[in-house]
């Protein structure tokens, strides 16, 4: 695939749920390898983006297009194959309660790709090395584990069968600093060596900065800006200048 | 106050109860679609099978003991004192009153309390912390991870227990009765001239569709669940209520099918 066409590509999206108008006409394309984050204030339509993307929402009009599919027209059958290439980390990681760790991070290895449990079991530990855990707590369940273990394991989750792609819902949210830049860093260290494409939301503009090739701010269902990190940094956007520097003065309300 | 207040609660209650109705229809139809569909996870299955069947034993058996308790004692009461003198047909009664309605109408009412609540909750907190969504990421299907090893185990494991409650109300009226009625020889009697096979398959047979009714109405309730918590209390109760009325309402048709078979 040429590099540099769209992996993902957004073309006029409209969601709205119930009177609520979440997104507004998005175009948005993401490039093959690249790191895109999305940032903006709570609510703002962030995650449903986001969940466009992965196809658990369809768009009210307009499409999506995933590795040159069109998410919403594909049959079920045809979204698990994609699905395969991706990976999803939850904000609240969304680690199956009933489950072990090893059993949640395994989870697809052991059903899709068929792994022995002694096989699965060498990735999961790889894996949880990757995300800076120890691999004792193989079997633990995830109510044992503070909220930092479990967001991290919730990530070893999404990387475990390799995906193409991984789709990050607040990555850093919750965590301590020095945990978040270790995220920050593992979510580089996909982009160079497995030559992964992520599109992250988050509000920090810490990690914005570090992990981006671009950012896209959006705002009242729309996109705003998109641009390098060094453009949004510098941006005369009345709106993206009060997000990045984090004012409570400017055009956007606080309530 | 509107003093049409009142009607216009009662109709706006139907009319939720017939849409849901009508979505449980839709799940189950669902679930039937993905029930054969390969891989099927024995050990899913089994997972349930125990949690719902073995480990509801204990409550579903000292249920039906009483309930077979206070039928022969009711009945021997009413047949001494009422009637007077026919007590003999105690075991007629009982067994009769216990195999083609209270086993199974109290079981399912019991599980339906105990495990049609357990599972909604299970499922409607999965869905607010977004594990169902993740279940699609990962490209498994919520219906036939979750919904279908529940169902398998509701629909199997209602008529075991309701076979063990008739057993052991029939042992519950039996004891009661020798006590204070009649000897037991005539108990033992009494149901053998009057009970046939048809009316414990026909009890097994109801208590296979209320199995079938608690799984779809827990699971449909579970993954309708929305607004954190309070959602799944609401999801927890209305399982066990409209479980309730679904097992009342299903079961005067039942009976009507099965007498009008001759069963």
């Amino acid at each position: 695939m040429d590099p540099n066409s769209p992996i993902i590509r957004l073309q006029g999206v409209n969601k709205s749920f119930g009177t609520f108008k979440v997104l507004q006409n998005v175009d948005l394309e993401i490039r093959s390898g690249e790191t895109l984050v999305i940032i903006g204030r709570s609510g703002v339509g962030k995650s449903t983006i986001l969940r466009h993307m992965a196809g658990l929402v369809a768009p009210d009009s307009g499409e999506v297009w995933v590795e040159g599919q069109d998410v919403a027209r594909l049959s079920e059958g045809g979204l698990n194959e994609l699905r395969k290439k991706m990976g999803v980390v939850f904000q609240y990681a969304a680690l199956f309660d009933s489950l072990t760790v090893f059993e949640n991070i395994a989870f697809r290895l052991l059903r899709d790709f068929q792994m022995s449990r002694s096989k699965a079991l060498e990735v999961v530990k790889q894996k949880l090395e990757l995300v800076g855990l120890k691999d004792d707590l193989v079997d633990l369940k995830p109510a044992q584990l503070s909220g930092g273990m479990r967001k991290r394991v919730g990530l070893a989750r999404a990387i475990a069968a390799d995906p193409e792609i991984i789709l990050y819902d607040e990555p850093t949210s919750g965590l301590d600093p020095v945990t978040s830049d270790a995220i920050n860093d593992l979510i580089l260290d996909m982009q160079k060596k497995l030559k992964v494409t992520s599109v992250v939301v988050t509000h920090d503009m810490h990690s914005a900065y570090k992990v981006a090739n671009r950012i896209a701010m959006i705002y009242d269902g729309k996109i705003i800006g998109i641009g390098t990190p060094g453009e949004i940094q510098d941006s005369r956007d009345p709106y993206i200048h009060q997000f990045v520097t984090g004012s409570v003065n400017g055009p956007m309300p606080v309530r | 106050m509107n003093p049409f207040a009142f009607v216009e609660d009662v109709g706006r209650f139907v009319l939720y109860f017939i849409e849901e109705t009508g979505q449980m229809v839709f799940l189950a139809l669902h679930i039937n679609q993905w029930v054969f569909r390969k891989p099927v996870d024995g050990r899913l299955i089994f997972q349930q099978m125990t949690k719902i069947g073995v480990e509801s034993l204990p409550v579903a058996v000292t249920t039906a003991f009483f309930t077979g308790m206070v039928l022969a004692l009711q009945s021997g009461y009413t047949l001494e004192t009422k009637i007077k003198g026919v007590s003999q047909f105690i075991g007629a009664v009982v067994s009769l009153s216990v195999v083609r309605e209270l086993g199974p109408v109290l079981t399912a009412m019991v599980i339906a309390g105990r495990m049609g609540s357990a599972v909604a909750a299970e499922i409607g907190t999965m869905q607010v912390t977004e594990q169902i969504d993740a279940l699609y990421t990962l490209a498994a299907n919520p219906v036939k991870y979750l919904a279908v090893p529940r169902f398998l185990a509701f629909t199997f494991m209602l008529p075991l227990l309701t076979l063990f409650a008739d057993i052991v109300g029939w042992t519950g009226g039996l004891f009661v009765s020798t006590l204070k009625f009649t000897s037991a020889v005539t108990y033992i009697d009494s149901t053998r001239t009057s009970m046939a096979t048809g009316d414990i398959v026909g009890g097994l047979l109801k208590a296979l569709v209320f199995g079938a009714i608690i799984a779809v109405v827990a699971c449909r309730q579970g993954f309708a669940t929305t607004n954190g918590a309070e959602g799944v209390g609401r999801a927890t109760t209305n399982s066990v209520v409209f479980s309730f009325m679904l097992i009342l309402i299903s079961d005067y048709f039942l009976t009507a099918i099965l007498t009008a078979l001759n069963i």
